[in-house]
């Protein structure tokens, strides 16, 4: 009993001198990039709260977690020692982010079939008949300078620079893209075919000049392997640590697949879209965070002459159906095939990038 | 965009469901410095609990589909933040030598406390394990139950107690040696 009183007391005194401590508020800023960071795609897969209700079981997608769980078991002796925390601190044993490097795959392959099984089945949007198909040779290098912007409060100035790269057995186009305007910079390098499929792409989140996260995605013929490592500066050599890894399945004959929501690859591709009044098609947008691709729609509603930075354009008016996401709105100059504007969200309060710049290339 | 401090609207929980910046930014609004101090006090470094709190509201929209909406939406924002903030603690993996990040270290006016005492206790906390800091944090700072702590790490409610117990007895330990 004494004891008790004891902790009680002793609670309570440090109760009252931790909240003196106080604790940062939570920075102004960050809403704003988290919202342009979802509309380019970038996603997070947290653990919530009790699921709603019981998942709805894929089976090939518990086929895949097994198969990953056997590969991880039979392959955990060539995997190098990781630190183990003390036996109090594996406070997550059952949980299964234990230290140790096995159970971390097993929670990881099951904790990948749980996202993948919860996973809406269809976009709230209707699909266009037919996926798009594009038109040979109008790709053009250039750089594409956009000045994103939330809610009219400038967030951060994007470069896209386009450049042929010629191998000996072909064409590939690599994309130099750069973010800044906040405290990160994020600057990510992307390859595409002659044709516009990507192949690659490594972003880099810079932070003081330094890397702090690489997000790596790897194109294969079926799928697309996806890694995020983050770079941990707290011991005497900086090292690079992986958080997460995961690979998602390409859709059979996906048509043409743009990275994320507002990309590079969504610029690039409104060059090769043969835009008309009436004209609509469908594109793979992906992968997201959890590992899926989505079938969205883009569809010519309008056309209308609208002024950015850079000047005036007539423009073909698209909507974007890009899932759970919500609706985007694309102005496409006519002459040129420009992305000049895009916006989701409404428009006081929405997130829009508009054209600053654009300079053809050699 | 909420009626009641810490109850967001049905409307509101749909919108940001489907993933719409306002509906975000209005929860942001109403919880980001609530789920900033939780994050804070259980990673123990202000950019992390930065990247904690990006995380949880890039994640949002598609953990939405997982909450139940006849539960307190406050109670279960705070329980995704400590999982994310606890998933942020494992892969880090901090290093107790390493100090809470005096750049940003909080500004609280009228906070009471000398410097030097308020020095020791966060060299107390950082010295404290992290499984027993989250439990007194939780417990101590959240309010929640054993049960909810429990809930939210995977553990027993006897583990909790146990852990909360060792916290505070080691806190007093690192205090009386600081002094």
């Amino acid at each position: 009993m004494t004891r008790h009183s004891d902790a009680d007391q002793a609670a309570a005194e440090l109760r009252g001198a931790i909240e003196a401590l106080g604790a940062p508020r939570a920075p102004r800023g960050l809403i704003g990039r988290v919202a342009a960071e979802r509309a380019r795609g970038l996603r997070a897969a947290i653990r919530g709260g009790e699921p709603a209700s019981p998942p709805v079981v894929r089976r090939p997608v518990l086929w895949g977690a097994a198969a990953l769980l056997v590969v991880g078991l039979v392959g955990i002796d060539r995997w190098p020692s990781v630190e183990e925390p003390a036996a109090e601190d594996a406070f997550l044993g059952g949980c299964g982010m234990n230290a140790d490097a096995r159970s971390w795959l097993a929670a990881g392959s099951l904790l990948l079939a749980a996202a993948c099984a919860q996973e809406p089945d269809q976009s709230p949007f209707e699909p266009a008949a037919a996926l798009a198909e594009l038109q040979a040779g109008t790709l053009r290098p250039g750089t594409w300078v956009y000045e994103l912007e939330h809610a009219g409060r400038f967030l951060s100035r994007e470069v896209y620079r386009l450049t042929p790269v010629r191998l000996i057995d072909g064409l590939q186009w690599r994309s130099v893209n750069t973010r800044d305007g906040t405290d990160r910079v994020l600057a990510d390098t992307m390859y595409y075919s002659a044709d516009l499929r990507p192949l690659r792409q490594a972003w880099h989140t810079l932070r003081d000049g330094k890397d702090w996260r690489i997000v790596e995605l790897v194109y294969g013929p079926t799928t697309v392997q996806m890694t995020s490592d983050y770079v941990d500066y707290r011991g005497p050599t900086p090292q690079r640590r992986t958080w997460w890894s995961r690979t998602a399945d390409i859709p059979a004959d996906p048509g043409p697949i743009v990275p994320g929501i507002h990309s590079p690859g969504l610029v690039y591709l409104m060059r090769l879209l043969p835009l008309r009044a009436g004209w609509s098609g469908s594109v793979q947008a992906g992968p997201f965070g959890t590992a899926t691709f989505r079938l969205t729609s883009l569809r010519v509603v309008g056309e209308e002459t609208i002024r950015v930075p850079a000047g005036e354009f007539d423009c073909w008016r698209v909507a974007m159906g890009a899932g759970p996401t919500g609706f985007q709105t694309l102005w496409v100059s006519k002459a040129e095939r420009l992305l000049v504007r895009s916006r989701i969200g409404p428009e006081a309060r929405g997130l829009e990038w508009g054209l600053k710049s654009f300079t053809p290339g050699d | 965009m909420t009626a009641t401090p810490g109850v967001a609207s049905s409307d509101l929980i749909v919108r940001a469901r489907a993933g719409h910046p306002e509906a975000l930014e209005a929860i942001y609004v109403e919880h980001g410095d609530a789920l900033m101090r939780l994050a804070y006090h259980v990673t123990g470094s202000a950019a992390d609990a930065e990247d904690v709190l990006h995380d949880v509201f890039l994640g949002l929209p598609e953990a939405l589909t997982r909450y139940e909406e006849r539960g307190a939406f406050g109670p279960w924002l705070r329980r995704v933040t400590t999982r994310v903030a606890l998933d942020r603690l494992r892969a880090t993996r901090r290093r107790r030598e390493v100090p809470l990040d005096g750049a940003n270290e909080p500004a609280t006016p009228g906070s009471g406390g000398d410097l030097a005492h308020r020095s020791e206790l966060e060299r107390a906390l950082r010295k404290l394990p992290d499984a027993l800091r989250v439990v007194f944090v939780l417990k101590e700072i959240e309010g929640q139950t054993h049960a909810e702590i429990a809930g939210t790490l995977g553990i027993r409610i006897g583990t909790s107690e146990v852990r909360l117990h060792r916290a505070i007895k080691g806190l007093r330990r690192y205090l009386k040696e600081g002094a």
